[in-house]
């Protein structure tokens, strides 16, 4: 080593940063942060080095992560000295590169030179060795990217070290011994104990004391010798020289800022200091050092805007200008056990509230519901209740599974042929979601009107008390039963008890969706006063609103026994409409939950404002698929309601089950009793249509391709076959992981880890044991993600791959979840003119996460050349298609930039495409719906589109080009685009070249991110635009979309 | 003399130690709770007196935490940051990388021992088979955690011995009672019954049983426990 005097090295310090310190980050994460990447303050752990080889780390452990003020110095102790910190957790992976880690590290250095002009390091002398870490999170694969950085000061003059000796060798024996009792003494008082920089005073009796820096001042003149004590984390490091090893030793990286303190502040130039070491938890002298540097106070450092020059980024190597740094990386994977699984179920929940509203998980955990019918309709909203969260389920149904049910009644399998669908539905709903608990009860809804023998009286009276004490116990009820009379009973108990009841009725190809007002004001106390209050039984409700009507309100006909006019059948429904109808009546239940006002809530009518966060609350909604039209109505409760009025629940009130008895009994009794006279029948109840214009065996010989196996995926592919689709193909890259399971109908939790491919393909012959299905594994290959040369075989082996599916299939589906995935299944369906369907929720701030679009892609241009003539036929691409109709637009036609790589600068929330549960089956439903009916028009891919409100002349109902919906705003819109010239995909430019180069032109759009829109001018059209400052510069926004 | 666990009475305490741990006449190898404090009170002790390699730092008690108040009575032996094999490490790394890299221009060296592991171990006590459980996880320098495989490669070839031969000595991922997180552990299903033939012949088994429990639990995960710590006391 060289010698004396010599430039001063420090020995850099480590950080440890545990597993636990990533997890108690992942949670702050995902239940306080959202995503806010502000700075937030942590503290970490320091301590003296304990054992003679190895350094010590600066550590991050859980408690690094509870606010300073909270717990002080109770959670330092001994070996764990409190230092602050600063952490900067990035939203992304671009991002946390684009950190300018040389600026952070000087800022964080001021705050050190601040602390030490302003004298706060002598309060607290932690301060010198603040630190900083910057990290991006990735919360969906359990991954974390991070640096560590331990700013230490630099500056215009140099720190020289003039001595450096082991603490034993410059001390007497009195002073050693002296020293080692005052350090012990320092170091068992838990005041002082977490306080890495100290005061050495030796007297001239050679006593030794170990005081606070704050004593600094008093200490001066009282003794012979004062020594700067700090402790030490470093070691001896053994460095490889030519022909051997070298042990060398230096001072610890704390030492640097401490001279600069002492230099800075105190004027002190020549600086003796003592490192403190441990060894086995005692003071180790025998290799601690004593030492002197000397460091002219630097100049031009008081300006209070100076900001200094710092080092530290650890893992940089040392003196060699700005440098490259890479990410230290921590797998998570085994903090990630199968006891986590409910917690990553409920995910998505969480992340909603990151941008959306802070969703009460709590209370959606917490609520019972009460699921009447097990069909189709119980079926989806049992799942999507799961998929909210709620976890306490009780089913009551008295069917039994039937094979041709299977592909309605989405949960059943072929095993469960002939079994209660009670019984059945149990296992399904566990193997989704272990923690729910759910009770299955086989038990028929008493109806009125329709008599029963005296021998059953005592059955149904029987089941009348259960029914009795299952709502009386749920806090919420579904009314999903076939049957319209046997509503009734449900209806007048949840109005008696007042308890939230929704309603979903389907019809042939409309449905209505409502909520029931809230009961009469609060039934308290004993019998006694019942009779009391019953005369007191007011048109309004507990808060004085009028209340809102329940199913029955509408119908001037009593519910009497309406059998024999043909009672609501859900298997004549159209496929798909379950989906919708379940999707918008668990909405509705969430957004009930979390108003304020609960079951009092009034009812909103769209198209009003509302403060309320989740969107209106309507009281009613009706759609209806042909028409592509959604309504919100509002309907009070009425006098004559025959299960909701004052007549009926006064008489409920006053006798009880010998009411509800003889409303079974005696057809006419209600209708007496509510004073309805005239019998009009249902109109609500819709008519089957005179002939259904299905052809069934075009949807058995349609050959359906879906790119994407992922909620929207498995929903279409349900609604497909359905709907009588034989020939389905899935095309999946991912792996079904726990947090699928909530919202991917299909999956459970035996498929954990297998590809979606091969998951989706067992569960649909499940359903139906005669589907040709075909599932693919393979990555979708996307614009503007490069590959390096090594892959390039391979994605160009996946763009034949999926040319050849194309080529193959009448119908391609596009459900995937990136924007530019999107791209190429758009141009080679243009290119061979298939029916295209893009589906996708959009995720923007314009339109929040709750809104979706459904669109079918217009036809390729019109050729009329022969194949081999291609270079004639490309000059004759014309913007019209083989009918001489406008083409319609596709996916990206109205959009002003070529996709590219969207997902390395999403937030998590936008990675794991939150959406509001229910939105994924309601724009499945819809996008079935517009394949069917296009299937059917005369002109299919050609077909013009229509707008609502114009007159279809098509038997199956209007055939919109896109249809836009809100969840939250209950709107939809149906849309009309014109193919844009300038297309990414599918305008003329683009077409024509990739007729001309083929899959060279697919690589160099893959690899060159700016060349599709230089190809189609978008370049200049941008250009143009920036100038010229137009509005549609925020409509962009609106399709930067993420989807489920 | 006692007849359950010999115990003589020698002038120090009046109290047959088996009947103050509070056990059935017929010992079953199990520890009551004031049993574990009372022994992990006695090693936490008898660690500082005696020998030990230097790579093993003391072990200390933690107090259980509920809700933010440490408890008076529960808690749990700890002995972390346990380097395995840290003599070799540090060189290795300093030849590979910049281990001792001194730059003249700027002043600072870094040692890099990131490659080096880790390990934790902590000592639970199972109040549903009455007996202490050990609970360990190993990481890098750096953090990152290691597999069973990783840690596998670092154990001695005897410890395989041990828990390939014996079926008590399994290693499972299980939650760590209170850290809530998973941890490797050593199933203690079978603890009771070598226990009661490793102790019976033995006096003040309360104390002595967490040195003697060690001294065999540490041979399967490569925990070097001096064999001073429980030959007398």
């Amino acid at each position: 080593m060289a010698g004396f005097p010599r430039p001063l090295q420090v020995l850099a310090i480590q950080s440890c940063a545990e597993e636990g310190f990533w997890d108690a980050l992942r949670r702050l994460k995902l239940d306080v942060l959202g995503t806010d990447d502000s700075p937030v303050p942590i503290t970490g752990y320091y301590t003296p080095r304990q054992n003679p080889k190895v350094a010590s780390l600066l550590r991050l452990c859980p408690e690094s992560l509870v606010p300073p003020s909270a717990s002080d110095n109770s959670i330092g102790s001994r070996n764990n000295c409190p230092v602050p910190g600063t952490l900067i957790n990035t939203n992304n992976m671009r991002g946390f590169q684009n950190l300018d880690r040389e600026l952070l590290l000087r800022a964080e250095a001021k705050k050190i030179l601040h602390d030490i002009m302003s004298g706060k390091v002598e309060e607290n002398p932690a301060l010198l060795i603040r630190f900083l870490v910057i990290s991006f999170a990735d919360l969906k694969n359990w991954k974390v990217y991070y640096n560590v950085a331990f700013p230490s000061l630099v500056f215009n003059s140099k720190m020289t070290l003039l001595s450096l000796q082991y603490a034993s060798q410059v001390l007497s024996k009195e002073e050693a011994a002296s020293l080692y009792r005052s350090l012990q003494e320092w170091r068992t008082c838990s005041e002082t104990t977490v306080v890495p920089f100290f005061l050495i005073s030796i007297s001239s009796d050679l006593s030794v004391s170990v005081r606070q820096l704050k004593d600094w001042k008093a200490c001066q003149g009282s003794c012979q010798k004062l020594l700067f004590g700090f402790y030490d984390h470093g070691c001896q490091v053994i460095r490889s020289l030519g022909r051997g090893n070298a042990k060398l030793d230096f001072p610890g990286w704390a030492l640097r800022n401490y001279i600069a303190f002492l230099s800075m502040r105190w004027k002190i130039e020549n600086v003796q200091f003592f490192c403190y070491r441990e060894h086995r938890g005692q003071p180790d002298l025998e290799q601690s050092y004593i030492g002197e540097a000397s460091f002219p106070p630097p100049y031009g450092c008081d300006d209070p805007d100076y900001v200094p020059e710092a080092i530290g980024w650890e893992g940089e190597k040392p003196g060699k200008g700005t440098k490259e740094m890479k990410p230290k990386e921590i797998n998570l994977q085994s903090m990630n056990p199968a006891s986590q699984d409910e917690e990553k179920q409920l995910m998505h929940l969480k992340l909603m509230g990151w941008r959306h509203f802070p969703v009460n998980i709590d209370k959606l955990s917490r609520v019972r519901v009460l699921l009447l019918g097990a069909g189709a309709l119980g079926c989806e909203v049992a799942r999507l209740l799961m998929t909210w969260g709620v976890r306490k389920l009780t089913v009551v149904d008295n069917g039994y599974v039937a094979t041709p049910d299977l592909i309605k009644q989405s949960l059943y399998t072929d095993n469960d042929c002939g079994v209660p669908r009670a019984t059945a539905i149990v296992p399904h709903l566990k193997e989704r979601c272990p923690a729910v608990e759910v009770e299955g009860i086989q038990m028929e809804i008493p109806m009125p009107g329709h008599p029963v023998s005296l021998s059953k009286v005592a059955t149904m009276l029987d089941d009348c008390k259960r029914l009795q004490t299952l709502v009386a116990s749920s806090d919420a009820v579904f009314l999903l039963i076939d049957g319209w009379e046997s509503r009734w009973l449900p209806t007048l108990l949840c109005a008696n008890e007042n308890k939230i009841a929704i309603t979903a009725v389907l019809g042939y190809d409309s449905y209505l969706v409502m909520r029931h007002g809230a009961g009469l004001g609060t039934r308290s106390g004993g019998m006694n006063e019942m009779t009391a209050q019953i005369e007191k039984l007011s048109t309004e409700d507990a808060l004085g609103c009028q209340r809102l009507g329940c199913c029955f309100c509408n119908d001037t006909a009593s519910v009497i026994n309406p059998i024999p006019n043909g009672i609501l059948d859900q298997q004549c429904a159209i496929p798909g409409l379950t989906s919708i109808a379940s999707g918008k009546a668990v909405e509705l239940f969430a957004r009930m939950l979390h108003h304020p006002d609960e079951i009092h809530a009034p009812g909103d009518i769209a198209g009003t404002d509302t403060e309320h966060q989740l969107g209106i609350l309507p009281h009613q909604l009706r759609g209806s698929l042909p028409k592509c039209v959604l309504s919100t109505e509002l309907g009070n409760s009425s006098s004559n309601c025959t299960a909701c009025s004052n007549a009926v629940l006064s008489e409920y009130r006053r006798r009880g089950l010998d009411f509800v008895i003889e409303a079974i009994n005696n057809p006419t009794y209600l209708k007496d009793l509510t004073g309805i006279s005239d019998l009009k029948k249902l109109d609500a109840c819709p008519k089957m249509p005179a002939s259904i214009p299905v052809n069934s065996d075009k949807f058995s010989d349609v050959r359906c391709l879906l790119l994407g196996a992922g909620t929207l995926g498995c929903d279409v592919a349900r609604i497909l076959m359905d709907f009588g689709v034989r020939k389905l193909t899935m095309v999946d890259s991912g792996r079904v992981v726990v947090s699928n399971l909530a919202r991917q109908s299909l999956y459970t939790s035996d498929d954990r880890d297998t590809p979606k491919a091969t998951a989706i393909l067992r569960h649909l012959q499940e359903m139906c044991p005669s589907v040709d299905a075909q599932g693919i594994q393979m990555e979708i290959p996307m614009p503007g993600h490069p590959v390096s040369p090594s892959e390039a075989a391979g994605v160009l082996e996946d763009c034949k791959r999926l040319k050849e599916l194309i080529a193959s299939h009448d119908a391609v589906f596009l459900l995937t979840d990136t924007r530019e995935s999107r791209w190429l299944p758009t141009l080679l369906c243009t290119d061979e003119n298939k029916c295209l369907f893009a589906l996708q929720i959009a995720i923007t701030a314009a339109l929040g996460y709750d809104s979706y679009l459904v669109m079918r892609h217009g036809a390729g241009p019109d050729i009329n050349c022969e194949g081999s003539d291609v270079v004639a036929s490309t000059d004759k691409l014309s913007t019209k298609d083989a009918l001489g109709r406008q083409r319609l637009g596709c996916y990206f036609c109205n959009d002003v930039v070529a996709p590219v790589d969207s997902v390395s600068n999403r937030t998590l929330d936008q990675q794991c495409t939150v959406t509001r549960p229910g939105l994924a089956s309601i724009a499945s439903g819809h996008a079935a719906d517009l394949f069917t009916r296009m299937l059917h028009h005369p002109d299919g891919i050609h077909a013009p589109g229509e707008i609502a409100g114009t007159n279809g002349e098509h038997l199956l109902g209007l055939l919109p080009h896109q249809i836009r919906g809100s969840l939250s705003q209950y709107n939809l819109l149906t849309l009309l685009g014109y193919s844009s010239s300038n297309c990414t995909s599918c305008s003329n430019a683009v077409l024509s070249e990739y007729r001309r180069r083929g899959m060279d032109f697919v690589m160099q759009v893959i690899n060159e991110p700016t060349y599709l829109e230089d190809l189609t001018g978008l370049t200049d059209l941008m250009k143009s635009a920036a100038y010229a400052q137009v509005e549609w510069l925020d409509e962009t926004d609106e399709d930067e979309l993420v989807t489920i | 003399m006692c007849d359950v666990c010999r115990w003589t009475y020698q002038g120090r305490s009046a109290v047959c130690p088996c009947s103050a741990m509070g056990v059935s006449p017929v010992w079953d190898g199990t520890l009551s709770p004031d049993g574990f404090n009372a022994s992990a009170a006695a090693l936490i002790k008898r660690w500082k007196e005696i020998e030990v390699d230097d790579s093993l730092p003391d072990w200390t008690w933690k107090p259980c935490c509920k809700l933010g108040v440490p408890s008076e009575e529960e808690g749990y032996l700890a002995l972390e940051g346990v380097y395995h094999s840290c003599e070799g490490s540090q060189v290795e790394e300093s030849n590979d990388f910049d281990g001792a890299d001194v730059v003249a221009d700027d002043t600072w060296v870094q040692s890099s021992s990131d490659a080096a592991h880790v390990y934790d171990f902590h000592v639970v006590y199972s109040y549903s088979y009455k007996v202490p459980v050990l609970y360990f996880q190993a990481h890098l320098a750096g953090g990152q955690l290691l597999t069973l495989d990783e840690i596998k490669q670092d154990l001695p070839s005897n410890s395989f011995k041990v828990l390939s031969d014996s079926k008590w000595t399994f290693i499972t991922r299980e939650e760590h009672p209170h850290l809530s997180r998973p941890w490797f552990t050593l199933h203690p299903c079978a603890t009771s019954d070598w226990m009661k033939l490793l102790l019976e012949q033995t006096k003040e088994q309360s104390l002595q049983y967490l040195p003697a429990w060690l001294s065999v639990v540490g041979q399967a995960v490569g925990l070097k426990i001096p064999p001073e710590l429980h030959c007398n006391s």
